[in-house]
Parts: C-alpha cells; sequence; structure tokens
C-alpha cells in the first residue's frame, strides 16, 4: 500500500451549460484520510463519480500510484485499486449480505464465463476464496452474524456498513466513502467512524464526503473544500476551520454540524 | 423416502440429476408417439425458456428477440440441409453460429443504452425478421413455410420417429441444463444478479458490465438458435409464425410465470408452454385468454412465480423453510 497516491489534476466538468466542476487539483497521500466538504451543490458527488469512472470528466487528469486511471472503464479502476460505496444505497438487493461481498471481491477472481459453465475446479476455487474473503471482512466489520440474510432485510446502518465491506473486498488502495454517515443514529456512526479508522490503520487511504463536519474534522488528515465546483480551501482540519473563505461558504447553512 | 426426497430436494444438482432420469424413462413410460414426441417439444420449450431465464431472470435484460433467434436457428439449419443438401448436424452448427453473430451485432450498440431501448431494439429485431422470413420468399418460403427439412441422421439411420428424436433432445438439453446450473454458482452467474439489482453498484465492484450482458445476451440468443435447429429437424417444417413478436413475449410470460430468476423455474414454465396449447386444442382462442389469467395470477398472487409456490409448499410438508430459502443461501 506504500506508493499509492491519489492525484487529482485539473478536473472540470460540465453538464450542457453547467460548470460542475472546475479545475479541481488535490493529491491524497498514502495512508491519509482526505475529507471532501462544501455546501450542497458544491460538485462533491460529481467528483466522487468522476474519480470512481461512474461519469466522465471533462478536462484533467487522476492517476493513482503514478499511473493515469481517468480513461479507464469504472470496472477497471477497481482492479486498479479503487472502491467507493453509495451515498444512496446501491445493494444488490436479491442476494444475500455474503453474496454482496463475495460480489466486491470479483476482480480477485480469474475464471470467466466458460470455466463458469464447465463447473472447472478454478471456478470453484474462486468462489471458495471470494466467500473466505468476503466473511472475513464481514466479522473484521461485525456483521457475520448477518451474513445469510437478504441484504434487503439489513437496518440503514448495517447496509451502510455492508457496502464498506463489499468496496473493501476488491482489496482497494484508496477507498471512496460518499456520505457514509448520512442518517445514521449516532450509535451506528461511532461504529462506521470506528470501521474507518481501523481500515485507515491498516493502510488503506480513504476519500470522505461527509457534511458532518464534526466528525470530518475529527478524522480526517487533510480536507478539500468545494464550493461551486471549485476549491476553496485545502489543509489540515485546523487550517481550513480558520479560513475565511469557509467560514463566508458556510454562512447560511450553520444547521450541517447538527 | 421422506429422507430421500429431503435429500433431493435441497440440492440443485441431484434434483437436476432425477428430473433427467425422469425424463430419459418418458419414451418407455408413454410409449405412445404423440407423447414422445410431446416430450420433445417439452425439451425444446424448456431450452428456449431457460435461456431466456438467464437473460431476463438472472442478468435482469428484458430481451424481446428470443423468438427472432429461435427462427434464425431453424431457418439457418433448415435452408442449409434442404437446399444446399448440408447434413443437419452441420446445419445446427451453422445455427450457432449465426445466432451468435446476430446477437453480438444486435447487442453490442443497444446494450449500452439504458432503461427500455435494449428491450425496443430487440422488440425492432424481431419485427425484421419476422419480415423477412415473410418476405424473403426465395429463401425461406415465405408465409408458406420452410418444408422438406430432413431429420437428423447417424451413419444411414434416420431419426426420423419421436422415439429415435427424443434422446438427441435429451442430451443436449440436458447438456444445457447442465451448463446453466454451473453459470449460476460460478463467479459470472453472481456478478449477473448483481448487475440485474444495480449495474452501477456492479461496475464499481470490479464487474464488467457491458461485456458480460454481452455474453450473456450472445450466450442465450446461441441457444435460442439451437432450440431452433432442433425444432426445424423435429418438425422437418417451420412457419414464420412460429417466430413471430408474440412467441417472444410468450416466452417472457413463461419466464415469470414459471419463477423469473429460479433455475427450475423455467421447467414449469415450459411445461404451461407445452401443455397448454394441447388442451386448448379445441378451444381456440381461449388459449391466450387462459396464457393471460395465469400472467395476472402469478404476478399478483404467487410471487416468485410457480417453482416459488411449489417449494414453498414442499417446505410445509416437510415441516421447515429449506428449499424456500434456497437463493438466501
Amino acid at each position: 500500500m506504500s506508493n499509492f497516491q491519489l492525484e487529482v489534476q485539473d478536473i472540470g466538468c460540465r453538464f450542457g451549460g453547467l460548470r460542475a466542476l472546475h479545475d479541481v487539483s488535490f493529491v491524497v497521500q498514502p495512508g491519509h484520510i482526505c475529507s471532501l466538504i462544501g455546501p450542497n451543490g458544491a460538485g462533491k458527488s460529481t467528483l466522487m463519480n468522476i474519480l470512481s469512472g461512474v461519469i466522465p470528466p471533462s478536462t484533467g487528469t487522476i492517476k493513482l500510484g503514478g499511473r493515469r486511471i481517468d480513461r479507464l472503464a469504472a470496472h477497471r479502476r477497481v482492479v486498479a485499486g479503487m472502491a467507493r460505496t453509495f451515498q444512496n444505497l446501491q445493494l444488490f438487493d436479491n442476494l444475500t449480505v455474503l453474496e454482496n461481498v463475495v460480489i466486491g471481491a470479483h476482480s480477485r477472481g480469474l475464471s470467466g464465463f466458460f470455466s463458469g459453465v464447465l463447473g472447472s475446479p478454478g471456478a470453484r476455487r474462486d468462489t471458495v476464496s471470494a466467500r473466505r474473503t468476503a466473511f472475513q471482512l464481514l466479522d473484521r466489520l461485525g456483521l457475520a452474524d448477518r451474513a445469510q440474510v437478504p441484504a434487503q432485510s439489513l437496518s440503514y446502518g448495517e447496509a451502510k456498513i455492508m457496502e464498506i465491506a463489499r468496496a473493501m473486498a476488491s482489496g482497494p488502495h484508496i477507498l471512496l466513502l460518499d456520505e457514509p454517515f448520512a442518517g445514521l443514529p449516532g450509535s451506528a456512526v461511532e461504529q462506521v467512524a470506528k470501521v474507518m479508522v481501523d481500515l485507515n490503520r491498516t493502510g488503506t487511504s480513504i476519500v470522505l464526503v461527509e457534511h458532518n463536519v464534526r466528525i470530518v474534522m475529527q478524522l480526517s488528515h487533510r480536507v478539500v473544500v468545494l464550493s461551486n465546483g471549485e476549491i476553496i480551501s485545502e489543509g489540515t482540519p485546523e487550517h481550513v476551520q480558520a479560513d475565511p473563505a469557509v467560514i463566508e461558504a458556510y454562512l447560511g447553512e450553520p444547521a450541517d454540524d447538527a | 423416502m421422506r429422507t430421500f426426497l429431503r435429500r433431493v430436494l435441497s440440492n440443485e444438482p441431484r434434483m437436476l440429476a432425477v428430473l433427467w432420469l425422469v425424463l430419459a424413462a418418458w419414451p418407455f413410460v408413454v410409449s405412445n408417439d404423440y407423447l414422445v414426441s410431446l416430450g420433445s417439444t417439452f425439451l425444446i420449450n424448456l431450452l428456449l425458456i431457460a435461456s431466456l431465464n438467464l437473460l431476463v431472470g438472472n442478468a435482469g435484460q428484458i430481451g424481446l428477440s428470443h423468438g427472432a433467434f429461435f427462427g434464425i436457428g431453424a431457418y439457418t439449419s433448415g435452408i442449409l440441409s434442404t437446399t444446399l443438401g448440408w447434413s443437419p448436424w452441420l446445419g445446427t452448427l451453422a445455427a450457432l453460429g449465426t445466432g451468435a453473430c446476430s446477437a453480438v451485432l444486435l447487442g453490442l450498440p443497444t446494450l449500452r443504452l439504458r432503461g427500455h431501448s435494449f428491450a425496443m431494439a430487440t422488440l425492432g429485431f424481431n419485427a425484421i425478421v419476422s419480415v423477412l422470413l415473410v418476405g424473403w420468399v426465395g429463401l425461406t418460403g415465405g408465409p408458406n413455410g420452410l418444408i422438406g427439412v430432413p431429420s437428423y441422421a447417424i451413419g444411414s439411420h434416420l431419426l426420423d420417429t419421436p422415439t429415435s428424436f427424443y434422446p438427441v433432445t435429451w442430451l443436449v438439453v440436458g447438456i444445457v441444463m447442465l451448463g446453466l446450473l454451473n453459470l449460476e454458482g460460478s463467479r459470472a452467474g453472481r456478478a449477473l444478479r448483481a448487475l440485474a439489482a444495480s449495474d452501477i453498484a456492479a461496475a464499481c465492484s470490479g464487474v464488467p458490465v457491458f461485456r458480460y450482458k454481452l455474453i450473456t445476451f450472445t450466450l442465450a440468443s446461441t441457444l435460442a438458435a439451437l432450440a431452433g435447429a432442433l425444432y426445424v429437424h423435429q418438425n422437418n417444417f417451420a412457419s414464420p409464425d412460429s417466430f413471430s413478436f408474440s412467441t417472444s413475449v410468450l416466452l417472457l410470460v413463461m419466464v415469470t410465470v414459471g419463477g423469473a430468476g429460479r433455475f427450475f423455474g423455467p421447467v414449469f414454465g415450459a411445461l404451461m408452454y407445452t401443455v397448454l396449447p394441447e388442451l386448448m386444442r379445441s378451444f381456440d382462442d381461449i388459449e391466450t385468454l387462459v396464457i393471460g389469467v395465469a400472467m395476472i395470477a402469478v404476478v399478483g398472487f404467487l410471487p416468485g412465480g410457480i417453482v416459488a409456490s411449489v417449494a414453498r409448499i414442499a417446505a410445509r410438508l416437510r415441516g421447515d423453510t429449506g428449499l424456500s430459502d434456497r437463493r438466501v443461501e
């Protein structure tokens, strides 16, 4: 996990006449938790979608570990070492919790359709090892006892944690978490935060998009503040909190930290 | 007996093996040409519905061209063996090739589209194929159909009776069903169910969504073409209206009625698709009415199709809930 630095350079994104992002550049050091904050409509979710390959940027480059990934399709970025969760849950709700996480390990397998159809030993090995990976992750994140239930029967908080487990199953160097705390009750917030810190300690870099400023300041090594699609401040939590530009951008939205 | 039943019912490969043994016994049990031939028809219908189930039930792609690929298979092998005098076996291989190539050509531009575009495109494709089958009289025989298609033969032994043809479908469809069962539990099979639920989450989990959709569509359509080849060499005849848009819709209905996304759902769908027309022969249009009512009844009252209800009843009889929760294993 040593050298997997994420470099975002001059990312811009236009939807028709709307400028969603403009010249966004920042670096996530290996092992850091870097948070993206900003008022609603600042472009945080767009940036997440661009980083993960869900939508293409209009301009700019993204490098992971020195290698350009901005032209790669979403599934290839997973192979390159990047995984994400979603602001609005994207469960495979027809599958069990364990199977959801097994899908997360897809990029680690090798067997394709034809070895699947033939039921080859390689295909079986893939299934066995993906299940082992998935179960270990669920165990680590405290969801082992829910492994066999359908994903749709999880509570909101459990589902958020399951998405983290699913993203981790690919063995990423960098994890993109899109509002993992939104809508969670207090106890679950603590739990997810603990999971995050734990994953970060074992070497996974994290990009966190979050509205809850208090928790962002608590967890982050670096904070990037977006407003109207541009970076208005960047630095340590202390630096950002004291920046007049940030205070100004947040005026009118003081309830965010509630 | 009870423990035997329990062991069989709790394990899909065993259930498939038992089903295939029963099907092996079918020609000896009924020893009536009409019923044996109906058995072959059932197996061909199972091939059609199970392959459509892979595309619709597992991968979640609403394809409305299965009837067309069924027809492409039938006419490819039928024309090659009739007009050009090819061996029906070679014709069948050619049918697989034609089915696969057409599916790739149709899937490449349409499977990237979101929402209902794929359903619309496949519907349009089926309409085009129907028009060609009727209109290209020189090649297809037009509305009168393709007549005088030869049967399969092994050496000089013609497989032109129901009892000699039946083993061919039994073997071919059995191999396909085993392959589909293997696929269901494999890395690729799981990925298909995932992309059916959320293609964005699947892509961000490392699943090459477009490629998997294309492979699945091609595989399903090729199997439909295989069914077409078997059909044309069973009946020695093909008529354009067997492969119309309404066939595609009916097959889709049978996938749902049987139990979409469930391995044994198509068995019930194929049973219904085979038996209903025979029962309704003297009533003409009532068949459509019955199918319509069945569709509404299943969608309204039997979530998961007939197979899920059968599983629930079986589980209740056994006093546990094992089978109904199979999908949730």
